[in-house]
């Protein structure tokens, strides 16, 4: 496998990596910290999203990181791996929407 | 930021959404035709991601005045519509994540040498980019509910 695409396997890793992490903040976020009622809540000076996005895409960054090792040492598994983070990206995002939004 | 302003952008952010929901469907018509012509899956998915990236960037615009003057309103008159906007921000993520990640796959997969490797590669990208279209699809059909109701 070339350099440029354990590179363009890394990136795509991250943002799938980057989705599960997301996810998982928020989830954690909604078991163990509770916002206040946004019903009562006139304003916040701190968005939550925005820093939930940073949050996850630093993760997905160390998991770009994990993708491209993944990719240099075992090229015909990274594949499969993708594969796998993507569609647990996707259900993940899916069951989080759902249930803790 | 004027209520002129605030109003202009949130139509253009619409709209954006709305074409980029569009150009992920073309990328997902592309990626899945038999046989795959990389060239033009290359081209309609990185039209898709970048659309999408441009919609989120102009929803981002939209976050702070929303939080401000839109957010509790929101939730004081129609919970359920809150809720319904949140889960459309959770969504929007992951339709932009899903799109760059299915972009990159496509790249990282050489049709020069066909297995394994490149096939699942290829099945990476029209899984991702399928994901991020249902996920547009429905967040670009939440905001048009949302914003049926509450506005600036």
């Amino acid at each position: 496998m070339l350099r440029r695409e354990r590179i363009f396997v890394a990136l795509s890793g991250a943002g799938a990596v980057a989705v599960i992490a997301y996810a998982l903040l928020r989830v954690v976020e909604r078991a163990f910290f509770a916002e206040p009622n946004p019903a009562a809540l006139i304003w916040s000076e701190r968005s939550s999203f925005v820093w939930r996005s940073l949050l996850a895409l630093y993760a997905g960054g160390m998991g770009g990181f994990g993708g491209y090792a993944l990719a240099s040492r075992a090229p015909k598994a990274c594949g499969r791996w993708l594969g796998i983070a993507v569609i647990g990206a996707a259900l993940s995002l899916l069951l989080q929407a759902v249930f803790a939004p | 930021m004027s209520v002129e302003a605030l109003r202009a952008l949130e139509r253009a952010h619409g709209i954006a959404a709305w074409i980029a929901t569009a150009a992920l469907f073309a990328a997902v018509w592309v990626a899945f035709r038999r046989p795959l012509r990389r060239r033009l899956g290359v081209f309609s998915a990185g039209i898709a991601a970048l659309s999408i990236t441009l919609a989120g960037a102009l929803g981002l615009l939209l976050e702070e005045p929303y939080r401000a003057r839109i957010r509790q309103r929101l939730f004081v008159a129609t919970p359920g519509l809150g809720w319904l906007f949140e889960r459309k921000e959770h969504l929007a993520f992951g339709a932009i994540l899903l799109g760059w990640s299915a972009l990159f796959a496509l790249f990282a997969a050489r049709p020069s040498a066909p297995g394994a490797l490149s096939g699942e590669l290829f099945r990476t990208t029209k899984v991702g980019l399928a994901a991020a279209a249902l996920f547009a699809l429905v967040a670009s059909a939440a905001s048009a509910i949302v914003a049926r109701r509450a506005g600036f």
